[in-house]
């Protein structure tokens, strides 16, 4: 049936809310590619088979992931009004498990990453707590609250507030947390200025890297000569290990959707595009159906609401080259031409998809919109930094104890993250670097982890925000090769249009190449430092002019290191094979032997109990041995 | 006419020119490889590269694509630039060592041996082959393959395309020599085609009417085409369609595109190797308004030419369309039927009708009654003439402003009127 007044509306939250917080016990399972991943099909099946075999009356659901993907596959029992449990490193025995120990009435606590209360009123939340909700709690006494989780504690959710809390697939269940319901307000009472006005004083700067302000690209557009406008929703996500559109696009498709209504009005566009890549298919699946059925209901297509307002979205299927997430490349793969970026000006704004003026942003930014226009510009701008407002979602990787999605308030400093919400480095190694800005973002030594997470303050360590990568390193990372790492993915990525690009890129990594193979030569790191320059000053898109991010951070903050591997031919952490040897502790072997079994060369030798010996010539410098001895005997040099 | 500064001198330039055009006016030198006055802005050698300062901000832009804005300041000698340019050329000298082209640009720079390890690549990726073929000619018979340092402009010489010409325009650019693909071209048409089928290349460049080749394309024996290339001292692909005349034209109200054939009954063609797109022209579009309904062959049925296949709706009025062309209709633009009004809002691209894959014969009789080119604008002309002085019997309804079609022009006439006016002008394939 159709939503056309606030009635129609508010029938459809009821029901979101029975199906979010219902009478029974609810099940419900991280199923996004993430929890996949780690197995939380099993674990579904399994909590379903239970549920039937003991006759159970329970409602077993699925979402999008809570963030926290080193603890997955996650299970959040909703057991009594107001009170969600939720559990950590589920298995389908375990799962299993937990179904008995629900039922029968225990909270389980040792399996429990924490517990969520949610102190309700009747409007759009559940109903209080109750007698039930009493008991429930005293059986998790033991469950620390969400709050108190270090990985949580910190964090503050906008764009990602409904992720892992609603069903996807359900329009309902987004309706109930308050979603269409601040599109109807825009449609019927808000004039296409005000809403422009509303994301200009929030702040709401874009989340796709260049951190260019919202409000004011829209009113751009708005004010673009021509009868036909795009809005485009930039879904490409090409950094390798970022995933952060990925999860609110299968976590809370609606979210953007409405974002982008809610855009296309204030600019005045009537089509829109969400350009996914392909390697996506269930946030390409969860973005097909929330489509769908917005159409059903009258959120999508024409006469939105019955305000008059048409608008329709469509989506476009990325080829996955990382370049044709730049917006120039990006509308000229939807034209169906090669992606390759041109010159701007003229901006999309001006000159856009099929020349019309358009209007694109990033996945992340249109999900902040309906959020900020339900609350105003100015409880946005009230948080974060003076320049950088709002939340930011990161996706931290890399040798941290706590690794997956996090969203926190701008202005919060990255040793907060690393370390409070991160929870420090693993195996109790020292931290070295955290990258930010993807692949070509820069490396951030401890001295500088004061640093406020902000547009400006990051670009002057010479790292970019970017779109939210976040890789954490130790001290046993080598940052010439992590820069050769970085460059040698840009090699292959770069469009080859233009020549600092593409020739640019190549003749440093070369360089790079051979100072990790003890190659290097005298004047090697400045001739890397004038490359750098350079081709951050020539390139034609962002792609070439922030390629030498990874080279440039990583001279400027470890250059005692390029200069060990040229001058003394050495790789002090241990990683650049050419220039390391193995050798065996005489004092610290005890001649157990497990290194010999593994040696692939048959370079070690020794009489059982005794110390051992490797021989340097047969060595491939594989470091099995290494990885096997307990003993820590194996020393590397 | 937006006025400027470059290296402290004011320029006022036409509106539409680059800041690489307002420094020559000024005869300020910057170097460039990769920039053609017939070819659009490209951006890809960046050995253009000025410092442009707009509200305050400082940001180094390629000269050749940047367009020249009201209140601009450039300079085109600091020593950020000039360094930057330098390093530009080592790279393209250290790709292409024994390039004469790229030996004799670099010596411009000071740089006589190659910094980096040297390769041996001819070819710089300037693109102005590509860009010819595709801009000028429109016959897009080379492109580029892959990415970053494996870039390459493909096809393999060895294959020739059936899109080429056999013009020679890419040839003619190439700075470096690296195309050569002209006469091995030329074999493959003169071995693929009988005698009497063997076009000229200027006819198929568009230039003359069907003429056909005595001498089994060895052009350097024809005294047309040594001729040809000695008066216009250029290519002659230039010549026939300059740049400027492949951007869409507007004659009267209409917008003529320059890549297209026309039907008698205002629906445009396109070949794409062997398939041809149609769709309807800018006359239909404007008679029509707005279509807001639509019906449209399945794909996969066979249509023959002359047959009523389409039947555009608007404000009650229905045209019904002929194809001009008979074959197997292999895709329909299914947009429309989500979007009706795609046909009317975006004639010429996305509200394509259909696409027909027809036999050669076919498309080679069709092609004769269609009209291209020069030959299409006269055309139109002649329609809108026809158009404007329709008197009968609708003639005070259309007759607005200084001839200027009136909007919503179903609406406004009677369905006799309708009829007539339909009749005159789409009837006829
Ligand atoms: C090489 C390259 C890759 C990019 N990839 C993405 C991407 O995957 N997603 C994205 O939103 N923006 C990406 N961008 C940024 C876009 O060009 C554009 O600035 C952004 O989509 C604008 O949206 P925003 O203002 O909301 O950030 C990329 C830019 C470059 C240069
Ligand atoms: S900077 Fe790189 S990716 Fe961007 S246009 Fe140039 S070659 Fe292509
Ligand atoms: S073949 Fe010649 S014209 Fe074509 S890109 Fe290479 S150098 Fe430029
Ligand atoms: S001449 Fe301007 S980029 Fe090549």
């Amino acid at each position: 049936m159709k939503i056309r007044t606030m009635n129609d509306l508010y029938a459809a939250r009821q029901a979101g809310i029975a199906s979010l917080y219902p009478a029974k016990t609810k099940f419900t399972v991280s199923t996004a590619t993430c929890g996949l991943a780690t197995g939380a099909r099993p674990v579904l099946d399994a909590v379903k088979e239970e549920a039937r075999a003991l006759g159970a009356d329970l409602i077993v659901s699925q979402a999008g992931c809570i963030g926290f993907c080193e603890v997955e596959p996650v299970v959040l029992v909703y057991c009594a009004p107001g009170l969600t449990l939720v559990y950590k490193e589920m298995n389908a025995e375990k799962a299993r498990e937990l179904v008995r120990e629900i039922m029968k009435g225990n909270a389980k606590s040792e399996w429990a990453l924490c517990k969520i209360l949610v102190n309700g009123t009747t409007d759009g939340k559940p109903a209080g707590p109750s007698r039930e909700t009493a008991r429930w709690l005293e059986l998790a006494s033991g469950i620390p609250a969400i709050e108190d989780v270090g990985f949580y504690r910190k964090q503050m959710k906008i764009a990602l507030r409904n992720c892992g809390f609603i069903d996807p697939n359900n329009i309902e269940e987004y309706i109930a947390r308050g979603g269409y319901t601040t599109l109807h307000k825009v449609l019927s009472q808000m004039p296409p200025e005000r809403v422009i006005g509303e994301i200009k004083e929030s702040g709401l700067r874009g989340r796709g890297g260049a951190g260019f302000p919202t409000g004011m690209k829209w009113e751009f557009c708005r004010k673009a000569p021509g009868d036909e406008k795009f809005i485009i929703c930039n879904a490409d996500e090409g950094d390798p290990g970022a995933y952060m559109d990925r999860s609110i696009l299968e976590g809370d498709p609606h979210s953007v959707l409405e974002g982008m209504i809610m855009g296309a009005f204030a600019i005045g566009a009537s089509q829109g595009i969400i350009y996914v890549r392909n390697e996506y298919p269930l946030a390409i699946e969860n973005l097909t159906t929330a489509i769908r059925t917005a159409e059903a209901r009258g959120l999508l297509g024409r006469d939105i609401l019955g305000s008059g307002f048409s608008f329709a979205i469509k989506l476009s299927r990325g080829a996955g080259a990382f370049v044709c997430g730049e917006e120039t490349s990006l509308m000229a793969s939807v034209e169906g031409r090669t992606g390759e970026p041109r010159q701007r000006p003229p901006f999309p704004a001006q000159k856009g998809l099929w020349s019309k003026p358009t209007n694109i942003n990033n996945v992340e930014t249109w999900a902040n919109v309906p959020e900020i226009l339900a609350r105003g510009g100015k409880w946005y701008a009230g948080i974060g930094s003076e320049k950088s407002k709002g939340t930011k979602v990161f996706s931290v990787v890399g040798k941290v104890k706590n690794t997956g999605l996090v969203e926190v308030p701008m202005g919060i400093s990255l040793r907060e993250i690393v370390f409070d919400i991160g929870g420090g480095i693993l195996d109790g190694r020292k931290f070295k670097a955290v990258q930010t800005g993807g692949p070509s973002g820069g490396c951030i030594p401890e001295r500088l982890l004061d640093v406020p997470v902000d547009y400006e303050k990051l670009t002057e360590t010479g790292a970019i925000m970017g779109s939210g990568g976040m890789i954490v390193m130790d001290d046993r990372t080598c940052m010439v090769d992590v820069a050769r790492y970085f460059l040698d993915f840009l090699k292959e990525e770069s469009c080859g249009k233009c020549v600092p690009c593409r020739e640019g890129i190549h003749r440093m990594l070369e360089l790079l190449e051979n100072i990790c193979q003890g190659k290097g030569a005298e004047g090697d790191i400045e001739l890397l430092e004038d490359i750098g320059a350079a081709v951050k000053d020539f390139s034609l898109c962002a792609l070439g002019g922030t390629s030498p991010n990874p080279v440039l951070t990583t001279i400027k903050y470890f250059r005692n290191e390029y200069e060990a591997h040229i001058k003394d031919h050495k790789c002090p952490a241990g990683v650049c094979r050419a220039l390391i040897s193995y050798s065996i502790s005489k004092e610290k072997c005890t001649g157990c032997g497990a290194c010999v079994k593994v040696c692939p060369a048959e370079a070690i030798s020794g009489e059982k109990k005794k110390p051992h010996a490797l021989s340097p010539a047969k060595c491939i410098k594989c470091g099995a041995c290494e990885e096997t001895c307990k003993f820590g005997a194996v020393l590397v040099t | 006419m937006p006025s400027l500064t470059i290296d402290g001198t004011q320029a006022t330039v036409e509106s539409g020119s680059t800041v690489l055009d307002a420094a020559k006016k000024l005869g300020i030198e910057i170097p460039t490889l990769c920039h053609h006055e017939h070819l659009l802005p490209y951006g890809a050698c960046r050995l253009c590269t000025v410092e442009i300062t707009q509200r305050g901000a400082t940001r180094l832009q390629a000269a050749c694509a940047y367009p020249a804005e009201e209140g601009i300041s450039v300079r085109t000698n600091s020593s950020r630039i000039l360094k930057g340019r330098k390093l530009m050329m080592h790279f393209l000298l250290s790709r292409c060592p024994d390039v004469p082209a790229v030996r004799k640009k670099a010596a411009e720079f000071g740089i006589t041996r190659p910094r980096f390890a040297p390769k041996n690549e001819k070819c710089i990726l300037c693109g102005m082959c590509v860009r010819v073929c595709n801009e000028v000619l429109g016959a897009s018979a080379i492109g580029f393959a892959d990415r970053g340092i494996f870039r390459r402009v493909e096809p393999a010489f060895a294959q020739p395309s059936e899109a080429c010409l056999g013009c020679g325009a890419c040839t003619f650019v190439c700075p470096t020599g690296h195309i050569q693909m002209e006469s091995q071209t030329r074999d493959f048409w003169r071995d693929k085609l009988g005698a009497e089928q063997r076009q000229c290349r200027y006819a198929r460049m568009g230039l003359v009417a069907h003429k056909v080749c005595p001498r089994s394309f060895q052009c350097q024996k024809c005294e047309v085409d040594q001729a040809m290339e000695e008066t216009l001292k250029t290519h002659p692909a230039f010549v026939a369609r300059p740049v400027e005349r492949k951007l869409p034209v507007t004659i009267e109200e209409f917008t003529v595109m320059p890549q297209l054939y026309f039907a008698k009954n205002h629906l445009w063609l396109k070949r794409l190797d062997g398939k041809v797109k149609v769709g309807i022209d800018d006359f239909a579009r404007k008679v029509i308004s707005r279509v807001d309904d639509i019906v449209m062959p399945s794909a996969g049925d066979t249509l023959s030419r002359g047959e009523a296949v389409w039947e555009l709706r608007s404000g009650g009025r229905t045209l019904s369309l002929r194809t001009p062309l008979g074959g197997r209709l292999i895709d329909v633009n299914t947009d429309l039927l989500t979007d009706p009004s795609l046909a009317t809002k975006d004639p010429y691209y996305r509200g394509w009708l259909a696409l027909v894959w027809p036999r050669e014969e076919e498309w080679r009789e069709t092609a004769g009654r269609l009209q291209s080119g020069r030959a299409a604008e006269d055309w139109f002309a002649s329609e809108a003439e026809r158009l404007y002085h329709w008197s009968e019997p609708a003639g005070k309804a259309m007759a607005a402003d200084g001839g200027r079609l009136i909007p919503d022009l179903p609406g406004k006439l009677s369905e006799t009127q309708w009829k007539a006016l339909t009749g005159a002008f789409f009837a006829d394939v």
